[in-house]
């Protein structure tokens, strides 16, 4: 049977395609056995870095870099969130629910919102005005390190939260949100709300400490590392459609990639969505030279990106 | 209207066929063959590069899901359902009613 061009024919319309349809085709096959098995060992060492934590109690010079390494775990939730907006990391669609539900509350990411923004996130990929995910490169070295502090990141992401629970929708919103959906990511963030409140008033109330030094403080501690990662999958990258180009993969070591359920390989990610975490280091050897790859992981993502904020600079 | 030839049909998947300036895309499913459009309602993408599970086809570009055997809108963000076309097999020729 001659080869049919892949599932992402446009990519390759020029001709030079490298993976037949029905290779990326098994590529997408769904699975819960290894989203399972990674999120076994992700509880064993999401327990590991809380005893971590509970032993650092005793001094507060421990306290602080052991709420960081707990913390690097816990703002990693979102590549788990992620991937269940993408109902790739399980083939269960209420185990994907389930778990995007419970990631995004940890994190205060409504995933319903999420889930549509993220949808414009990839039609739109690195698209200015258009992209309601796109991080613009820094125009300064100053604004890099800002970002990077994830300062801007809580400001956006908490009176956003607040806005919609208020039931009021920015015009970019309204563009990727149904009006029919409209109603229901309201709801979303008034449930989330309430639910923060409810946590919030016995922590107040009974100096509770376990959502402090268990969840908030190691989220606020460890944001700017996803910040980091978050920079490298298209900043300074170029603002086009072309997914060959606008996004970047990050060769990156086994453990970040445990963490990143897989999702440095951002550009595999972009190029076909629909194949899952598990799938996406063969999919990279499939498209070996068609990507755009840092070989040495975000380190040097990061070094390209300053270098582009010099040259604008 | 006579579109393919059954052997020709991607096995266990989906085949777009045009039928003059219509796409449509036909599914071969475990019990039988379906026929939907071939455009994602939402936002455009093939469903022919999507993937296809039971009667679920999920759309490649954001991974809304639709059943095929009525068109149906299952999953977000597709909120509009498929139109589905009549599909029989005679004498190893598919035919769709458009």
């Amino acid at each position: 049977m001659s080869t049919v061009l892949t599932p992402m024919s446009d990519v390759f319309d020029d001709g030079s395609t490298v993976i037949t349809r029905r290779e990326l085709k098994a590529l997408m096959k769904r699975s819960n056995k290894p989203g399972l098995r990674h999120l076994g060992v992700w509880l064993l060492l999401l327990c590991a870095t809380s005893l971590i934590v509970w032993i650092a109690q005793i001094h507060v010079v421990l306290l602080v870099p052991a709420m960081f390494v707990h913390g690097v775990v816990v703002v990693h939730h979102f590549a788990l969130q992620h991937e269940c907006s993408h109902y790739t990391a399980f083939r269960s669609r209420t185990l994907c629910n389930t778990l995007a539900a419970l990631c995004g509350f940890l994190l205060f990411i409504p995933p319903r919102f999420f889930r549509y923004e993220h949808c414009d996130h990839h039609t739109y990929t690195n698209q200015p005005g258009h992209d309601p995910e796109m991080i613009p490169l820094p125009k300064s070295r100053a604004q890099y390190w800002w970002y990077l502090s994830a300062i801007p990141y809580w400001r956006s992401q908490f009176s956003g939260l607040c806005r919609r629970a208020t039931g009021n929708m920015t015009e970019d919103e309204k563009r990727f949100i149904p009006e029919v959906e409209e109603q229901a990511i309201v709801r979303e963030s008034r449930i989330m709300l309430l639910g923060y409140a409810l946590i919030l008033i016995p922590t107040v109330m009974f100096s509770w400490t376990a959502p402090v030094i268990y969840w908030w403080f190691p989220l606020l501690l460890a944001e700017p590392v996803m910040r980091y990662i978050r920079m490298t999958e298209h900043v300074g990258r170029p603002t086009v459609s072309d997914r060959t180009l606008n996004t970047r993969t990050s060769k990156v070591s086994r453990l970040w990639r445990f963490l990143a359920w897989n999702m440095n390989y951002h550009a595999e990610h972009h190029f076909a969505a629909s194949v899952p975490f598990h799938a996406l280091p063969t999919l990279h050897d499939k498209l070996e030279g068609q990507l755009y790859v840092e070989q040495n992981g975000y380190w040097q993502a990061h070094r390209s990106i300053r270098k582009s904020i010099q040259d604008v600079e | 209207m006579n579109v393919i030839a059954v052997e020709d049909l991607e096995p266990d998947d989906v085949t777009t066929v045009e039928i003059g300036n219509k796409q449509v895309a036909i599914y071969d499913a475990a019990d039988r063959l379906y026929a939907t459009q071939a455009l994602c309602s939402h936002a455009g993408a093939r469903l022919c590069d999507g993937y296809f599970d039971g009667h679920v086809i999920e759309c490649p570009l954001h991974q809304g899901g639709f059943d095929i055997r009525d068109g149906r809108a299952l999953y977000p963000p597709v909120t509009r359902n498929l139109r589905v076309y009549p599909v029989k097999v005679v004498d190893g020729r598919v035919l769709v009613e458009v």
